[in-house]
């Protein structure tokens, strides 16, 4: 006989398994919802890509998909350009307050993050040290980690005024050159799809064998 | 429900396309990167050359030429200068029409449209006669000889300092002074004249025949 079958499960074990599996579900329809926030948020974003070359689309000066590929690349890039060169600043000037501070302190190893004199001295810190029994705990007879340590409370640090400055205006750069790169892959997914859909030639609902209608024919009564 | 389930399955999907986006939000980052910086130098290249900072495309210019085309076909110039012995068949004269005030004209009105060019010159017109500037004839000679020269000025100056000078040190009357109200006081001896201790005239020169000028400076050597 299997033993999988043999299990006999108790009433609480038959809870604690259909609220992991309701949790799991959960978490899997979040995920789904972020996910379809963020293809919703590439659409809007695409949208661009039709504003910026359906002027000469409907004009007839574009007429292949090869030149409207080409085209919308040059005006994709040159859009991106305009959205990335503020985070790019931020991100240079985070870079260079930290190099001007290491340069006067002498110290190039330094840590912007770290808790000692970095912006980590703001944060609370966990940390596991493995080392320490206390971390410990037994459930169903197996010894398992369950406690984390906390190791910084927030507290003002002279010495990392600097990094106080310069991570947050990196993290800003980071996340609005990260949207921008986001806009602009959105912009050519949407050039790829224009390119294969604007010069489409469909046949539907079309049949070279039906009777056609003399033109300027009187309707039949 | 079926929506919940729908989205359920749209989470699995996601966790599995989650990667693939990161890595192509991350290729795009880092070719986004290398483009700025291409495209900058490019374009501080075209500031340079007197073009713009992103140039105008081939498409762009060919776009904006038949739209041009288009609008000049559609609105045509009002000629207004044309004399009424010339116009023909082709060309007949506007018919007057009644209009009412209180309605809006039945034709279009006509759309004045400014040159996209100017002349760099403004051609000259011919109907006023130019007015010459007339040039004042300064007198020469007669604002030299008004003129004083610079000797008799200086003269004159001497002549009037001087007298400044006279009126200065002109004796004032005596005045009577009642001098029996006055007690007399013991006049004493006028001090010597103050030296600040340590400090030396200039003017004097200790007769030594080592003394070859300039500063003695004594450095304590430790």
């Amino acid at each position: 006989m299997n033993p999988v079958l043999l299990i006999q499960l108790t009433e609480n074990d038959k809870r604690i398994i259909f609220a992991l599996c309701i949790v799991i579900i959960l978490l899997f329809v979040i995920i789904g919802l972020l996910g379809s926030l963020v293809v919703r948020t590439m659409k809007w974003q695409g949208k661009k890509c039709d504003s910026l070359v359906s002027d000469v689309v409907t004009n007839r000066i574009i007429t292949t998909p090869h030149q409207l590929r080409k085209y919308a690349a040059v005006k994709n890039s040159r859009c991106f350009l305009k959205q990335a060169w503020i985070p790019l600043v931020l991100m240079i000037v985070a870079t260079l307050i930290i190099v001007i501070r290491d340069a006067v302190m002498n110290n190039w190893a330094y840590n912007p993050f770290n808790i000692d004199n970095g912006f980590g001295s703001l944060l609370f810190v966990w940390k596991l040290t493995y080392n320490n029994p206390e971390e410990y705990t037994i459930i169903f007879g197996v010894k398992i980690l369950a406690k984390w340590v906390l190791v910084n409370e927030p507290h003002f640090v002279v010495e990392a005024l600097s990094s106080y400055i310069a991570v947050p205006l990196a993290v800003v750069g980071v996340l609005w050159y990260l949207v921008a790169a986001q806009a602009y892959l959105a912009r050519t997914i949407r050039s790829w799809k224009l390119s294969k859909t604007v010069f489409e030639k469909s046949l539907d609902n079309y049949n070279q064998n039906a009777p056609q209608q003399p033109e300027n024919s009187e309707p039949v009564q | 429900m079926v929506n919940l389930l729908k989205t359920f399955g749209k989470g699995i999907l996601y966790i599995i396309g989650f990667p693939f986006f990161i890595v192509a939000l991350v290729v795009f980052g880092v070719v986004g990167i290398f483009l700025f910086i291409f495209h900058l130098f490019k374009s501080i290249i075209y500031f340079f050359t007197g073009q713009k900072f992103f140039p105008e495309l081939a498409e762009d210019k060919e776009l904006r030429l038949k739209q041009e085309a288009a609008n000049a076909a559609n609105n045509p110039q009002p000629v207004f200068d044309q004399d009424p012995a010339e116009q023909n068949e082709s060309n007949p004269a506007p018919m007057i029409q009644e209009v009412k005030f209180d309605e809006e004209p039945p034709y279009e009105k006509p759309i004045y449209q400014e040159p996209k060019y100017r002349p760099l010159y403004e051609e000259p017109t011919f109907d006023e006669p130019v007015q010459e500037e007339q040039v004042k004839e300064e007198p020469i000679m007669e604002e030299a000889q008004e003129a004083p020269l610079v000797e008799e000025t200086s003269l004159e100056q001497e002549e009037n300092d001087e007298d400044i000078l006279s009126e200065l040190t002109r004796d004032e009357p005596e005045q009577s002074i009642d001098t029996s109200s006055v007690k007399e006081e013991p006049i004493e001896e006028p001090l010597e004249e103050y030296i600040p201790k340590g400090s030396t005239y200039i003017d004097e020169i200790e007769e030594d025949d080592t003394n070859t000028g300039g500063v003695d400076i004594d450095y304590d050597v430790r």
